[in-house]
């Protein structure tokens, strides 16, 4: 459906976008991952037509859209901050894009009611912006994107201001509205978690660039380099040398097939685990609860510190000597460019 | 037409406007004086410079302008803050109000101050009657209205969060007010201030009837030189003086606004504006309310307690002269005169002003800031100048409007562009551009968000604009009389026209008061037209 | 939300429909109301000029001529806008030159010669230019005036520009700035009229001296000065010989006697002059024109519309100017051609002498 290909777009003398190239498919929900500023808010505005190309195309359906403006593309953008219009309430927001297409009031008024109703505000349409909460805001910003039935919906960074709890219940109600309403999306957002939970697909971007693009479960198997390990939350992070099929970490020596040479070693969460007379044997420097289970950060001798993930009854007391186990699989070991 | 051709023709239309109206007739009538044979002469510049007279008019008039802007701003700020701040019974009623002074001729407000200052006058002890004081004194009572009306409307959409935010960092109201509210009010405040500068500035009325004659500014003897000796040199040599002046203030005044400039939300009055909350507020809001009816309302109730001095006589002798003549001037018919120059001339104003802010707002460019520039000058340049420039430049058909009764709104708008677009300007820029993003990604075109999100979110900096535009027209008097014009007189001529006479001094102070009802009730009735939607805007 | 939809849009219709009225009457050539063979006429002249409802009127039905008056500021400020538009004039005639600005007019050659129908009912003394390039029309005297409730047994009234240097009369005066105001302006060539080229500065010297008080038009000294005038407390201001007339017409307290007098010994004449602008395509309806402001009709109807004498000596005036109207015997004059030589010097040694 929309082709992004080597596309670039400059502001001044910066590169927010660096030959991009991105594809996708019907029905299909994208989700662009990167920390802020790596130039996936510009992507979504050099796609809606808000941003000029220095370089390379963009085409729906195999038509180049160069040539057409924002309001001609029929596409769907929400916001970062929603930019709800500030003088105009509720419905008159919700129903700004069937204004613009010229769609009579009654079904106006129908289809407003209609896709408030599926966002959960149902009777809104009165009220001024102003004096919604944040989630509410979410909601309208959504609604106004949906309402005109665009033929790609995009989303900036669409729970960004909102509270963890509010976040996670709005996150999975995403998703089943982007399956229900069967229109290809891409999601922009800095949280892996968002991204996996929503997207079929996640292009990663730093500085500009897309670095890798992969199905959730197989960027999280294999992130393509340390940088992107990081970014999904994947560390500590060390050099080490290669030799031999094997890796030497500080916390022992693990197989890999990586060729002889220097290494960068990055540990998924989750790599070690409690187990008397484990291999690596450290100290309890602090514990923090999480919900279900309590994460320990040990200290282990001469190593980066590391967490652990236990059951809250098995939690020992701070400064208690304990030996953990490293799973191999849960080591991820990238060649180090000199 | 394509996207560019729209911005052209948008530009186009304030280009033409000033360039017709004021780049054209001033460069005729100071070209008389300083090109010679073909050639340039700026010796009538040198000789102005070289003046000592003319060197301490100069100094004069500059010191005064400063001062008195100072002044409006210290009079006009806690008026302003009351009235975006609180909510009042009556706050419609004294936002009209304070818009009175602005309009009347210079030669009621003169009287009035004389009736109060004089050696005869409730504050004649203090001795103002004659000299810098009562100048100061009524270009404060003048021009704060553009302080109150112009900040105030600004004010009065700044999310308060902002304040209530410092407060919680630990700022104090004042240094919340220091620290918060004024830098956001910056472009605003020196919108404002530019203005006030500019009108006192050339100042002319007021420096003739209030100063004495031992006082003058660069207007008035541009006046004097054209006017009365007919000596072009010099007053070319004055009025190129004059505009450098005004240029560099302007200048200066730009690239602050520009720099200070931040787009921020911007809310409904309804959120902002609260009933008073403490004793404290109340008092502060009391004696702020109390200070400027007395400033204000004093002078003014002379106004009316004079045209009243011979209980309804004056009045009837408005609608009913002892003997009919040309020089009287029916009631009905000044009235309806005025209120067809202030549409035309309100209309004329927007949208040359509002195509020109639209411009202007897109402070990126140097074309922006030279359009800016050339909207604010005729504030800055003399009456005289312009008047007679007319004259000498507009006198070939298709524009031979030398006698036309179009130059009379024309004229007043060429007053009130200015205004327009600093008014408007700063709303524009308040938007969030992406705002206008949202409307044109769920398909509107240009024009189309346009007309949906800068339009309704700029229209109370529209009305407030419009206001003024109306207000400026019913009481100029200044720029129409340097213009031959045809029979169409309008109320302050009709004041004029009796103070020109012995004996009618009631008569003329009646219309005056009726002028003032005027005005207010254009202001009150132009500060209602809200667009749909933006009611609370 | 309906309701106030409505009162907008009846508010926002208003303001469209005063501008279509605008538009609607805003071109001068409402021609069709007239006759088909009538000419327009414009007339520049100064904001005083005025005559009274009707005789305009007359001029359309006798000569089928439409007058345009154009009002053009003061005196001096219509003389200069004629002169500036001297190449492509402005109008047709221009009423309201007068003596003191009369030199500067003719020095430009504005005018072309006309022998108006009337004018030998015009006394020899007014027909300043005997090239008759400018019509005498009415004539006007400057002088001194006085409230008449302040001088009695105890302070006799002033009797001549001398007295008014007098320490009895010490900070009692106010007078117009001759730079700013055409009453001043005659005033001061009174005082060169009576104490010479040379004198006059000795005489300001004394009178500023005296406290006299200097406005910078006749309405502020009037009436911001003038203690019978307004709101001022000097009795004593430069006027007219017709205020007495003026002061009983617009009485606003029905008043039958003036409360003001003129002091006779201290006036300057003042001529008013109408005259054809070269340059006019309208050359024989412009001396209708002047005939017809030479007219008795126009002419009887002078005094109580401008209140000035008409320059026609067989015409009868009203009762209230022929009662209470000054008629000073010897009024002072000056020479055209000095005034005009010397004026703008005279003004400018004033203002350094007086004001700054």
């Amino acid at each position: 459906m929309l082709s992004i290909r080597d596309v670039s777009v400059r502001y001044g003398t910066t590169t927010a976008v660096d030959h991009v190239d991105l594809h996708l498919a019907a029905s299909e929900t994208l989700a662009i991952l990167g920390p802020s500023g790596s130039g996936k808010s510009t992507l979504l505005r050099a796609v809606a037509g808000l941003e000029p190309l220095a370089h390379g195309s963009i085409s729906w359906r195999g038509n180049d859209l160069a040539g057409t403006p924002p309001h001609e593309r029929r596409f769907g953008l929400m916001f970062q901050d929603y930019a709800l219009f500030p003088h105009h309430d509720v419905g008159r927001n919700v129903e700004f894009g069937l204004r613009m297409a010229d769609v009579p009031a009654a079904r106006r008024r129908a289809r407003v009611r209609e896709v408030l109703d599926v966002v959960g505000l149902a009777g809104f349409e009165r009220r001024p912006v102003a004096q919604l909460s944040g989630g509410e805001q979410q909601r309208v910003a959504l609604a106004r994107a949906l309402a005109p039935d665009p033929r790609l919906l995009m989303l900036d960074e669409p729970l960004g201001a909102l509270d963890r709890a509010l976040r996670e219940h709005l996150v999975d109600e995403l998703r089943e509205l982007l399956d229900v309403a069967d229109v290809p999306a891409i999601y922009v957002t800095h949280d892996h978690d968002e991204a996996f939970t929503v997207a079929d697909r996640v292009a990663v971007m730093h500085a500009g660039r897309v670095v890798q693009v992969d199905a959730p479960a197989a960027l999280w198997r294999r992130p393509i380099d340390p940088r992107v390990a990081q970014f999904l939350g994947f560390g500590p992070t060390v050099d080490a040398i290669a030799r031999d099929g094997a890796v030497r970490t500080p916390w022992g020596v693990v197989p890999c097939g990586a060729p002889t040479g220097p290494v960068i070693v990055v540990l998924r969460p989750g790599a070690f685990a409690v187990r008397d007379g484990g291999p690596v044997t450290g100290v309890v420097r602090s514990h923090r609860f999480a919900g279900e289970r309590v994460v320990l950060t040990v200290d282990a001798a001469g190593a980066p510190a590391v967490d652990v993930a236990v059951a809250p009854t098995a939690a020992p007391p701070d400064g208690t000597p304990i030996a953990l186990a490293l799973d191999p699989d849960a080591v991820l070991v990238y060649p180090r460019d000199s | 037409m394509t996207r560019v051709g729209v911005r052209v023709a948008m530009i186009a239309v304030p280009l033409a406007f000033l360039a017709v109206f004021f780049v054209y007739p001033v460069a005729s009538i100071v070209g008389r004086g300083v090109v010679a044979d073909g050639s340039l002469d700026l010796a009538p510049v040198a000789d102005v410079i070289a003046d000592g007279h003319l060197r301490g008019v100069l100094w004069f008039t500059t010191w005064q302008a400063t001062v008195s802007t100072l002044l409006t701003l210290v009079v006009g700020l806690p008026l302003a803050a009351a009235l975006a701040q609180f909510e009042f019974r009556g706050r419609e009623v004294v936002r009209s109000l304070v818009a009175v002074p602005f309009v009347l001729p210079t030669v009621v407000v003169a009287t009035a101050f004389t009736a109060v200052l004089g050696r005869g006058g409730p504050l004649g002890a203090l001795g103002w009657d004659r000299g810098v004081a009562p100048i100061l004194a009524a270009h404060v009572f003048f021009n704060v209205a553009v302080v109150v009306r112009a900040v105030g409307g600004f004010w009065a959409n700044l999310d308060p969060h902002q304040v209530d935010a410092a407060r919680v960092l630990g700022a104090s109201r004042t240094r919340a007010f220091v620290s918060v509210t004024l830098p956001r009010l910056a472009p605003a405040l020196a919108a404002a201030a530019t203005i006030v500068f500019l009108f006192t500035f050339t100042s002319f009325g007021v420096v003739l009837l209030l100063g004495g004659p031992g006082t003058s500014t660069l207007e008035v003897e541009i006046y004097l030189q054209t006017a009365r000796f007919l000596d072009l040199e010099a007053a070319a040599g004055l009025a190129i003086v004059q505009l450098l002046a005004v240029i560099a203030v302007l200048v200066v005044s730009g690239r602050f606004q520009a720099e200070r400039a931040v787009s921020q939300r911007l809310v409904g009055r309804a959120s902002t504006a609260r009933p008073v909350r403490t004793g404290t507020e109340r008092g502060a809001l009391v004696a702020t309310l109390v200070a400027a009816v007395a400033f204000l309302g004093g002078p003014l109730l002379v106004l009316v307690a004079r045209s009243l001095d011979g209980g309804l006589d004056s009045y009837r002798a408005l609608v009913r002269a002892p003997r009919r003549s040309a020089s009287f001037v029916p009631l009905d018919e000044a009235i309806r005169n005025s209120l067809m120059f202030a549409a035309a001339a309100t209309a004329i104003a927007l949208v040359v002003g509002t195509l020109a802010a639209v411009f202007v707002a897109r402070r990126t460019s140097r074309s922006s800031r030279a359009l800016d520039l050339l909207v604010m000058l005729p504030l800055g340049t003399s009456a005289v100048t312009i008047g007679f420039g007319f004259l000498v430049a507009l006198d070939e058909p298709p524009l031979d409007l030398r006698t036309s009764r179009w130059l009379i709104p024309i004229a007043h708008a060429l007053v009130a562009i200015p205004f327009v677009v600093r008014i408007v300007v700063p709303a524009l820029r308040s938007i969030d551009p992406r705002v206008r993003d949202a409307a044109a990604v769920l398909g509107a075109s240009p024009a189309r968000v346009w007309r949906e999100v800068d339009l309704p979110i700029t229209a109370r900096a529209l009305t407030v604009a419009a206001g003024f535009a109306a207000a400026i027209s019913l009481g100029e008097f200044g720029a129409t009389i340097f213009i031959a014009r045809p029979d169409v007189p309008t109320v302050p001529i009709a004041i004029a026209r009796l103070l020109g006479r012995p004996g009618n001094f009631g008569t003329a102070m009646a219309m005056a008061t009726v002028l003032m009802a005027i005005t207010a009730a254009v202001v009150l009735l132009v500060d209602r037209v809200r667009i749909r939607d933006v009611g609370e805007f | 939300m309906t309701g106030r939809r409505r009162r907008v849009q009846a508010a926002l219709a208003t303001l469209v429909g005063l501008a279509l009225v605008v538009s609607a009457c805003g071109d001068d050539d409402d021609v069709d109301a007239t006759a088909p063979e009538s000419v327009k006429v414009r007339l520049l002249t100064h904001d005083s000029f005025a005559l009274s409802d009707g005789v305009l009127d007359r001029l359309r039905e006798e000569s089928g001529i439409e007058l345009e008056v154009i009002a053009a500021g003061d005196a001096g400020s219509v003389v200069n806008q004629a002169i500036l538009t001297a190449s492509d004039p402005l109008a047709d005639v221009l009423y309201g030159v007068d003596s003191t600005f009369l030199g500067r007019a003719l020095a430009e050659d504005l005018f072309v010669p006309y022998e108006a129908a009337g004018l030998d009912a015009v006394p020899t003394a007014l027909q300043l230019d005997p090239q008759h390039r400018v019509t005498p029309i009415d004539v006007g005297d400057v002088c001194v005036n006085y409230d008449r409730a302040h001088f009695g047994e105890e302070l006799a009234a002033p009797t001549t520009l001398e007295s008014l240097t007098d320490a009895e009369y010490r900070g009692l005066t106010v007078v117009e700035n001759p730079a700013t105001s055409s009453t001043g302006l005659a005033f001061l060539l009174a005082t060169v009229a009576e104490y010479g080229a040379d004198g006059w500065r000795d005489y300001w010297q004394r009178l500023r001296d005296n406290d006299v008080l200097v406005a910078d038009s006749w309405e502020d000294a009037y009436y911001g000065a003038f203690s019978a005038g307004g709101g001022g407390d000097r009795p004593i201001v430069v006027s007219y010989a017709s205020s007495p007339p003026a002061d009983v017409v617009f009485a606003e307290d029905g008043r039958t006697e003036p409360a003001i007098g003129v002091v006779e010994q201290s006036c300057y004449r003042q001529v008013e002059f109408a005259g054809i602008l070269r340059g006019t395509a309208e050359a024989d309806a412009a001396e209708r024109v002047v005939d017809f402001l030479l007219s008795p009709a126009v002419q009887a109807d002078i005094p109580l519309q401008m209140f000035v004498f008409p320059a026609r000596a067989d015409v009868e005036l009203p009762e209230v100017f022929e009662r209470w109207a000054a008629r000073p015997v010897d009024p002072y004059e000056l020479e055209l051609d000095v005034v005009d030589a010397r004026r703008d010097e005279w003004i400018e040694e004033w203002t350094d002498l007086v004001v700054r």
